[in-house]
């Protein structure tokens, strides 16, 4: 009797550990694990959406926090998540643009207080706030100011000097703090939206008030962003526990006040995500074949290849967004000649870069502009490897191979210079390195010599915002909203205050893209302008746009509907279910 | 002895007082401006920033953490730099602020057309047409050159622009051609005697190293900037690791390497001393990363004997203490052996070679003689002259402790001090960098002191108060 009795608890000791069924919209059953192990590369540093920097942050506070709208990893575009629908949109006096959103009335955070738009206040307020050290800053200078209404008590309105295509998004892409957590005497509603524009105003307030001080300090106490007790929640998931430098644990909110709403982003998954901080990728790799590991995205392209193929690992290749490129300086050296800039890009042979360098794990791409979007501008082809065009190109301004060594000359000043190039790598950046080894093997056989140059990055860094650097490899990343040029590619952008390294621009592309980015109305034009500035970055070739890389990622085969998206993190690990 | 304790605490603050300027300067030495370094984790790359938003952050940022400071209590120039090159915030600007006045001997002239170039860069910021877009570009290729030649060319090109209605430009090139033309006549003037002259500048305690070390000393150790925790929280998370991997691996590695080293010394010429002697060179010879990723791929793989987990610390934290620690004891086992090997290949020879050559001595020949037992020989004779090696091995381990194996702690995801202090590097993380380094020094320097101190019991030979003239 008593064997019975065992032997029946263990069966429901084991039905109740593994499956976490619930019913998708079609009626089927799905099994959520009840335990998921997905692999960090480093220790965030810390669970901020406006504060981390580190990239492994993102993958874990992106359940943790809501937002007004959020990228849907399947349509690739912003959908309402705290917002019940998109924003409306009216034009006032002035040209003013103003956002008007309705959040859902019954948001809530995981200890019960109802998120209100006054959170959402407090959260720009903070992002403007003088102790509050974050990237981003800039979202809020877009917007002149946030106002409340006294009725629709959770309707808000942002309100912008004028239109601009990135506005929507970066209204709804902020992360929305708890106010009863770091200003639970709501010192800071008492201070207008617009004071805070006001840097000189904020900063003389902020100096005698030690209130408002003391927001700040709590905002940035680290405490507050590793303590389970203080990081409070509005997402699917509620921050559990972390130990440093070995892992980090959320749990699924079972109150989360969005479960019952429908779409891809309100897929709740497993029941604990648990994410396991190994830096080496060997032996990331080696638990994911024994299976204590999960899943684990970004896999550099040969551990890709190597493990695709073990028996119980499933391969994930999705097209990504982030670009590498080199940055040529247009303004000195011997680059300054467009010539010389265009004979390189024929002299570079992409398509063998992503063969050797990313095995086939890559995608073209011509310009700054997202590939798949109408802003990219199909025409504009890559220039193929062509040595003997990079050649001729060279002798048209005056460069011949004089002493047959193999290399381009000519007299500049009185001496003879070869045509030697420097491209700059990063000393920890084996991409780099392998990168360098294909570039210079092609560029050799249309006569140009490129050195190879490992340095360290602070190094070439303040190489690039002084502008004296020949060829520097950079990668970029963007995300599926609309693309402003403005950061890289304005003179306004010139280092040091951008990063605009090459020096690109003149009156008239600076006109293109302070017309492109303020064209709200007619999406034709704005897409006829960035065609326009596409084929002109083309033409000029002051970047060769090497690849758009994919993102790999390895799922242990148990999983199944496995959600891999072009938009960050690349793996949506709550969509995975047993088979 | 107390002479000796004395004399000692003199030498561990000289000592720490030289390591502190060392790391400091080192640090300085680094290259990149730890400026950039902050400035760069507070922009997202795409977004623009305007010239205004960029200075005055810049500013701040430099005054947070006193890098608009001088660096030491003074500085030694040439009498011709003035006082006023620690107004200019960045590193590079400094640098070429000196270099033009090594060359004009006009600080005035060269300040000024530095400013002058500085607001330049502000006014011409948001101006888009071709002729501004130009002057920007040609801003960009003489800011920090100092040759005179360049900048004159510069100044011609700057006179033939017409900035037409917008005074400020106006005033402004105005005033950087008169700064062009003082530096270019300064130059004329040749060479100046002002550079063979020195100059100490004292800057008083409000310099960086000052306040780094006046917070140290009061235990302050300041905040990481990586995750802006304290860095006593940091090393303390890591420390106890280290010390948990390091303590069992040391203890491990004496309590085989000892019977062993002295068993080899005493059948010395045996094929268990060859034995021995061979597989200690081999053990010696296999580097650390390679014996760890061996041990993962053979032991911790499904693919082959999956005895052991292949990283991590354990994942048990809800079950008793008792699971816990056989929990954490088994993920520690192949880290442990990666750790213990070299040491123990290193002490085994050292424990031989000492043995070795005390067994030759005649006060052994004499205890055989003497007919005393073998065991009583080795262990209470021999083994006690052949401590002293094993006592300087030991002083030099302590730090050791504290260091930890940095591949190891990568391979093995470990969050140690050697992979602590591996990441602070990299991320110029100096408040952390310094605090780890010093704590090292102070434990080498208490290691060598208890040597001393271990030496005189081991050897009643030895005297501290008669060593080193110190009567």
């Amino acid at each position: 009797m008593k064997k019975y009795l065992v032997f029946g608890a263990m069966i429901m000791i084991l039905m109740s550990c593994r499956t976490e069924p619930s019913t998708n919209a079609t009626g089927t059953t799905t099994i959520h694990p009840s335990q998921l192990q997905i692999r960090l590369l480093s220790e965030p540093d810390g669970l901020s959406p406006i504060l981390a920097r580190s990239g492994g942050a993102r993958k874990i506070f992106r359940h943790l926090y809501t937002r007004l709208l959020q990228p849907d990893p399947v349509l690739l575009d912003y959908v309402p998540y705290l917002a019940m629908e998109k924003a409306t949109v009216k034009t006032l006096e002035g040209g003013k643009q103003q956002y008007t959103f309705d959040i859902h009335p019954n948001a809530s955070w995981s200890d019960g207080t109802p998120l209100t738009v006054n959170d959402i206040v407090f959260s720009y307020k903070t992002l403007l706030h003088p102790g509050v050290r974050t990237r981003y800053k800039s979202i809020a200078d877009l917007i002149d100011n946030i106002e409340l209404d006294e009725e629709k008590k959770n309707q808000i309105r942002f309100t912008a000097d004028q239109c601009h295509i990135t506005l929507e998004a970066s209204i709804g892409e902020m992360f929305i703090y708890p106010e009863h957590i770091f200003d639970p005497e709501k010192v800071l509603r008492k201070v207008p939206y617009i004071d805070f524009k006001d840097s000189e105003k904020i900063s003389s307030l902020a100096e005698k008030n030690d209130k408002v001080i003391e927001v700040a300090k709590r905002f940035m106490d680290p405490e507050y962003v590793r303590n389970p007790s203080k990081l409070v929640s509005s997402g699917p998931y509620i921050f559990k526990e972390w130990i440093t430098g070995q892992r980090i644990r959320i749990q699924k909110n079972d109150t989360w006040w969005a479960k019952d709403l429908k779409g891809n982003i309100f897929t709740q998954g497993a029941a604990e995500i648990r994410f396991q901080i190994i830096p080496d990728n060997t032996t990331a790799l080696t638990q994911l074949a024994n299976g204590e590991l999960d899943a684990m995205s970004d896999v550099p392209a040969e551990l890709f290849e190597e493990y695709k193929t073990k028996e119980n690992i499933a391969p994930f290749a999705e097209s990504g967004l982030v670009s590498t490129m080199l940055i040529l300086n247009t303004k000195s050296g011997l680059l300054s000649d467009k010539n010389v800039r265009q004979a390189l890009a024929y002299a570079c042979n992409e398509k063998e870069i992503i063969e050797n360098v990313q095995h086939g794990y890559g995608e073209l791409l011509t310009g700054p502009f997202r590939p798949g979007s109408k802003d990219y501008n199909d025409a504009v082809k890559s220039p193929s490897y062509q040595p003997e065009k990079s050649k001729a190109l060279l002798e048209q301004s005056g460069w011949l191979d004089s002493d047959k060594d193999g290399i381009m000359d000519k007299v500049i000043g009185g001496k003879k210079i070869n045509l030697s190039l420097e491209y700059v790598i990063s000393t920890r950046s084996t991409t780099g390195a392998l990168i360098g080894d294909v570039f210079k093997n092609a560029a050799k056989k249309a006569g140009i010599e490129i050195r190879v140059t490992p340095k360290d990055s602070k190094v070439y860094g303040a190489e690039l915002r002084s502008g004296n650097f020949d060829i520097v490899l950079q990668g970029a990343s963007s995300g599926i909203g609309l693309y402003d040029p403005k950061g890289r590619w304005h003179t306004s952008s010139f280092p040091p205050n951008g990063i605009n390294y090459c020096r690109f621009g003149n009156e008239e592309s600076d006109a293109i893209i302070d017309q492109l980015r303020t064209e709200c109305d007619d999406p034709s034009k704005r897409i006829a302008l960035s065609h326009q500035l596409h084929a002109m970055i083309a033409d000029e070739q002051p970047v060769i746009f090497l690849y758009q890389r994919q993102s790999l990622h390895l799922i242990n085969k148990k999983y199944g509907n496995v959600l891999v998206s072009a938009n960050r993190p690349g793996l949506y690990e709550e969509f995975l279910t047993l088979k | 002895m107390f002479r000796y304790i004395l004399l000692r605490l003199g030498y561990f603050l000289i000592t720490f007082i030289v390591v502190s300027l060392v790391l400091f300067g080192l640090s300085r030495l680094a290259p990149g401006d730890p400026v950039d370094k902050y400035m760069e984790s507070e922009i997202v790359s795409e977004q623009f920033e305007s010239y205004t938003n960029f200075t005055d952050r810049r500013q701040k940022i430099a005054s947070d953490h006193h890098l608009d400071l001088p660096p030491f209590y003074l500085s030694i120039t040439p009498k011709s730099v003035p006082r006023d090159v620690y107004d200019l915030v960045s590193r590079s600007s400094r640098k070429w602020y000196k270099q033009l006045v090594y060359k004009t001997n006009n600080a005035k002239a060269a300040k000024g057309y530095i400013d002058g170039l500085d607001l330049f860069e502000l006014l011409l910021s948001q101006k888009s047409t071709d002729q501004f877009i130009s002057l920007k570009n040609e801003i960009a290729r003489v800011t920090h050159s100092h040759d005179i030649e360049q900048i004159q060319q510069f100044g011609k090109m700057l006179g033939i622009i017409q900035f037409g209605v917008d005074e400020d430009l106006d005033k402004l090139q105005t005033s950087v051609l008169e700064n062009i033309s003082d530096l270019a006549q300064g130059k004329n003037e040749g060479f100046h005697f002002g550079l063979l002259v020195p100059k100490v500048m004292w800057h008083g305690l409000k310099n960086q190293y000052h306040y780094w070390l006046k917070n140290f000393i009061r235990g302050d150790f300041g905040i990481s900037d990586f995750d802006r925790r304290p860095v006593k929280t940091r090393i303390w998370e890591a420390l106890c690791w280290t010390l948990l991997i390091n303590i069992v691996s040391i203890f491990l590695a004496y309590l085989i390497s000892i019977p062993l080293g002295v068993h080899s010394a005493y059948r010395s010429g045996s094929r268990f001393d060859k034995n021995v002697s061979w597989i200690t060179m081999m053990l010696y010879a296999l580097p650390s990363f390679w014996v760890a990723t061996l041990a993962i791929t053979f032991f911790a793989s499904s693919e082959w004997l999956h005895w052991f987990p292949s990283g991590g610390l354990g994942r048990n934290t809800q079950g008793s203490f008792i699971a816990r620690f056989f929990d954490i004891a088994y993920h520690l086992v192949l880290p442990i052996f990666c750790v213990t090997y070299l040491a123990l290949a290193f002490i085994i020879r050292q424990v031989r070679g000492a043995m070795s050559q005390t067994l030759e001595q005649d006060f052994i020949k004499t205890a055989r003689a003497k007919g005393l037992a073998s065991k009583q020989i080795i262990w209470r004779h021999a083994f006690r002259n052949s401590l002293l090696p094993l006592i300087t091995l030991f002083s030099n381990i302590l730090p050791a402790t504290i260091a930890g194996s940095v591949v190891v702690e990568i391979i093995f995801s470990i969050p140690g001090m050697g992979r602590l202090a591996f990441n602070g590097i990299l991320q110029q993380d100096w408040n952390l960098v310094f605090t780890i380094m010093m704590l090292a020094t102070l434990l080498t320097l208490l290691g060598t002191f208890f040597a001393d101190i271990l030496y005189t019991r081991v050897d009643p030979r030895i005297s501290l108060s008669k060593s080193h003239g110190l009567e």
